[in-house]
C-alpha cells in the first residue's frame, strides 16, 4: 500500500460535513502513511491510486511524524500526469519539518502522490512513514 | 505410507515427498525475487494497463473519445514507476468522466445530448474511482454532480480545465 489513510469512519465523515457546511472548502492537514520499499529501491518511483482535490487556493505542505534511516522523496503529479510544483526530500532525521511540494494551487486540481526511497542504499528493508499533507 | 520399509523403498518415499517439497520452495524463492511478489501492493505499468483496459471495457465514452493507446507511463523522466494496485482502474474511470465532462458542455452538442452527459456524469460515485477518491475530496466532487444536475456547469468546467486530458 502506499497511502493508507489512517483517519476512521467517523472522522471522515465529520470531515465530510464540515467540508460541505463551509463553501469555501478550506485546506487542512490530512494524516497520511505508507511503506517506502527498500533495499536499493531509490531509482523507482511508487504512485498512489488515491487522487486527491485540492481544496481553496494555495499551497500544498508535508511533514513527517515518523520516518526511517532512508528517507524519501516526494512529488505529487496532476491528473493530466505533469507534475505539481517541485520535489523535495526528507532525510531519515526530519521528522516534523514542513516543506512546500507546490504553491499557487487552485482549489479542485486533482493530484497523486509519488514517493521514492531518499538515499537509495542497499542496506535498508522496506519501511513505513507517517505524516501530515496539508491541502 | 509411514511403514518402514526396506532402504531402498524409504528413500524412494522420502524422495517422493521432498522432490515436490524442493520444487514448491524453489518457486517460492523465485516468486520472492520478483518485485510484484516482494512488494504485492505496487506493480509494473504492463500491469496497471491491463487493470485499466478491464476497467474501460465496461465504460462507454462520450461520442468522438476514444482510450488511449498508451494510458500509463512506464517512467517519469525517465526513472520507473510502479502503480499502486488499482491505479489503472480509477485511471480508466477519470478519463471515463472526463469524456462526459466535455460533452456536457460541448455548444456543438444539443440541449438533450448535454442532458444525457449530465447524467452519466452522475454515476461517478458508483465508479472506483470515487471509491478511492480520497473522502476529504469527495464533497467537492459530490457538489460538481449537484450543481451540474441543477444546470450549473462551472463546476465541470473548471474540472476540465484543471484535470481532464486532450480528447483522443
Amino acid at each position: 500500500m502506499a497511502i493508507v489513510r489512517r483517519l476512521g469512519l467517523t472522522l471522515a465523515i465529520a470531515a465530510a460535513g464540515a467540508l460541505i457546511a463551509s463553501p469555501a472548502y478550506a485546506a487542512s492537514w490530512h494524516a497520511i502513511s505508507g511503506t517506502v520499499y527498500s533495499p536499493c529501491s531509490g531509482h523507482i518511483w511508487y504512485k498512489s491510486t488515491n487522487p486527491r482535490t485540492k481544496s481553496g487556493d494555495g499551497a500544498i505542505k508535508l511533514q513527517f511524524s515518523q520516518l526511517n534511516p532512508g528517507g524519501v522523496t516526494w512529488k505529487l503529479i496532476r491528473q493530466n500526469g505533469l507534475q505539481l510544483g517541485v520535489t523535495q526530500s526528507w532525510a531519515g532525521t526530519e521528522e516534523g519539518i514542513t516543506r512546500t511540494l507546490a504553491t499557487g494551487v487552485n482549489g479542485g486540481v486533482t493530484f497523486y502522490n509519488m514517493f521514492k526511497e531518499y538515499d537509495g542504499q542497499c542496506w535498508h528493508h522496506d519501511y513505513s512513514f507517517n505524516g501530515s499533507e496539508y491541502y | 505410507m509411514f511403514v518402514n520399509r526396506s532402504g531402498a523403498s524409504t528413500s524412494a518415499v522420502n524422495l517422493a515427498w521432498v522432490l515436490p517439497l524442493l520444487a514448491a520452495a524453489s518457486v517460492l524463492l523465485t516468486a520472492c525475487g520478483q518485485p510484484e511478489a516482494k512488494h504485492p501492493t505496487y506493480s509494473s505499468a504492463d500491469v496497471a494497463t491491463v487493470e485499466y483496459r478491464a476497467e474501460a471495457a465496461g465504460l462507454t465514452l462520450a461520442p468522438d473519445w476514444t482510450w488511449p493507446q498508451e494510458p500509463i507511463p512506464p517512467t517519469y523522466q525517465g526513472s520507473e514507476i510502479r502503480y499502486e494496485k488499482g491505479y489503472g482502474k480509477q485511471a480508466a474511470d477519470q478519463y471515463w468522466f472526463c469524456s462526459w465532462a466535455v460533452r456536457a458542455v460541448e455548444t456543438r452538442a444539443g440541449t438533450k445530448e448535454r442532458a444525457e452527459a449530465v447524467q452519466q456524469l452522475q454515476t461517478l460515485p458508483s465508479k472506483y474511482y470515487f471509491e478511492v477518491l480520497n473522502p476529504h475530496s469527495r464533497p467537492y466532487v459530490l457538489k460538481e454532480l449537484q450543481t451540474a444536475r441543477e444546470g450549473n456547469l462551472d463546476l465541470v468546467r473548471k474540472d476540465i480545465e484543471l484535470n481532464c486530458p486532450e480528447r483522443k
